[in-house]
């Protein structure tokens, strides 16, 4: 379905992703771990085209695309395959929530204005949003906002949805929402690349999880398997670092 | 000669006859810069091209340049050439003799390209580079994302800068008396050199300048108001 490989991205001096190779079949929910600047961000971007990497190439769908030769006609023909859901939601600030989504629908695709509405408002009631259509990015909380960006993305009927650390701009009490429409998103069998600290998406949701360190995959399989026996020492490290925090936060509540 | 407020009508009524001068000269030469300064602004935002390098030289050096040297300057470089010209040609001698208010108007449209382009510079770097990604993302191409997305936020930004933008315009346009343009303060100059009433005549040239940027003002302040219900509400984050 998509697939990228050997993906390089240097940004001056630093080798941000080193030869990154990811397959990613159709319906499948893969998540990207890795600590903080491992290079996740840049791979999604790099996929987007947001950055552009130095070497490696792309295949969605029947698209096959080498990421330093493409042209803008190739750039704009993936972008139409694939959606983003970024950390900071990023909703166009001068349309409200209907809007956000039509936009992409209606500009980008040339769908006519009352069919990307219903198809808008089909999306926005997905996401739990059925009174907010006319409602401002501002005047919407963060995980409001989000799930709109979500709809956003699934309104286009993308090959793929990126979804870079989703929930990390959201106050604690808001990620719930936005973690369970992005279940109901999986379920509906739509492809899925995330990354996330969040591990109990990972766990129920994911079909695979690949572990990043240092711009190259460690390791990658089955949730169960890399939770309960990873291969690799630095994934064992990284994992008992970001459980250990989740024990924590546990212990906060209890008390 | 003492002050005497009774002169003041006189020149008032002479100075409102040239109203139009200083209007068109100020609207008509800020809609052109509005025009071609945006299209400078962004040709300068993205530096693709060798036009946005040889923008990004020259605007800085025009910037530098005032009013009253662009009109004295086109004035001398469009009369002179009329002159020659009208030795041979009738037009040339028609367009020499005609009103220069022409002259006024491509100076002033000149500095206010300079002018407005800069006010819409740093509006478009005030929208977020996330916009623009959001905008790809979606699979806009780089002019769609402007029309529908960026410029309008930029447009917010500028608005109140534009506002001044004008303001200063019209104040600017009464530099066009060194050319012999009869605009507002020119005409009521040119009142008093009858009875020698120039203070008189100055106050009420003022008076219409005031009563101008002060209508601008209060339409800027009624525009801002209401953006501020709808769009600029959302240009928060
Ligand atoms: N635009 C950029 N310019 C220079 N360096 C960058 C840029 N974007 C990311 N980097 C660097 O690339 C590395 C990986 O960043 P990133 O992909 O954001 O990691 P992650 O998302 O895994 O935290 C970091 O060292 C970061 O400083
Ligand atoms: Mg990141």
């Amino acid at each position: 379905m998509i697939s990228v490989k050997n993906v390089h991205k240097t940004f001056g001096k630093n080798e941000v992703l080193k030869g990154v190779d990811i397959d990613v079949k159709r319906g499948e929910v893969v998540v990207i771990l890795g600590p903080s600047g491992s290079g996740k961000t840049t791979l999604l971007r790099c996929i987007n085209f947001l950055e552009k990497a130095d070497e490696g190439e792309l295949n969605i769908g029947d698209i096959s695309v080498h990421f330093r030769h493409a042209t803008r006609q190739e750039i704009l023909r993936v972008r139409r395959r694939t959606a983003m859901v970024f950390q900071s939601y990023n909703l166009f600030n001068n349309k409200n929530a209907i809007e956000n989504v039509m936009e992409g629908l209606v500009t980008a695709r040339k769908i006519p204005k009352g069919e990307a509405y219903e198809t808008a408002k089909k999306e926005l009631d997905k996401v739990g949003l059925s009174d907010k259509y006319n409602a401002w990015p501002s005047q919407l909380s963060g995980g409001q906002q989000q799930r709109v960006a979500i709809a956003r993305a699934v309104a286009l009927n993308p090959d793929v949805i990126l979804f870079d650390e989703p929930t990390s701009a959201l106050d604690p009490e808001l990620v719930g929402e936005v973690l369970s429409v992005m279940k109901s998103v999986a379920r509906e069998g739509i492809t899925m690349l995330v990354v996330t600290h969040e591990m109990s998406f990972a766990r129920d949701i994911a079909d695979r999880v690949i572990f990043m360190d240092e711009g190259a995959i460690v390791e990658e399989g089955l949730p169960r398997d890399i939770f309960t026996r990873p291969k690799e020492r630095r994934t064992k490290q990284f994992l008992d670092r970001i459980l250990l925090k989740d024990e924590y936060v546990k212990d906060d509540y209890a008390i | 000669m003492t002050f005497d407020a009774s002169y003041i009508w006189p020149s008032l009524i002479a100075a409102l006859q040239c109203l139009h001068v200083t209007l068109i000269l100020s609207f008509v030469s800020f809609c052109v810069g509005l025009l071609l300064g945006t299209p400078v602004a962004v040709s300068r935002k993205f530096h693709a091209t060798w036009t946005s390098y040889a923008l990004g030289v020259l605007i800085p050096i025009l910037k530098g340049v005032p009013l009253v040297l662009y009109v004295l300057m086109f004035n001398f470089a469009i009369l002179k050439p009329l002159d020659a010209l009208s030795e041979y040609y009738a037009w040339a001698d028609g367009l020499r003799r005609m009103d220069k208010i022409y002259i006024g108007l491509v100076a002033m449209s000149v500095s206010a390209t300079v002018m407005i382009s800069e006010t819409m510079r740093s509006a478009l770097s005030s929208v977020s580079e996330g916009q623009y990604e959001a905008c790809f993302s979606v699979g806009l191409t780089k002019w769609q994302a402007l029309r529908r997305v960026v410029l309008p936020q930029a447009m917010v930004f500028a608005a109140p800068v534009l506002c001044n933008n004008i303001i200063s315009l019209i104040k600017g346009s009464s530099i066009v008396f060194v050319v012999g343009i009869m605009d507002v303060l020119n005409s009521a100059k040119t009142s008093a050199q009858i009875n020698y009433r120039f203070l008189e005549a100055y106050i009420a040239s003022a008076l219409v300048y005031w009563v101008i940027c002060a209508t601008v003002g209060r339409i800027g302040w009624f525009l801002e108001k209401r953006q501020a219900r709808g769009v600029a509400k959302a240009g928060g984050a």
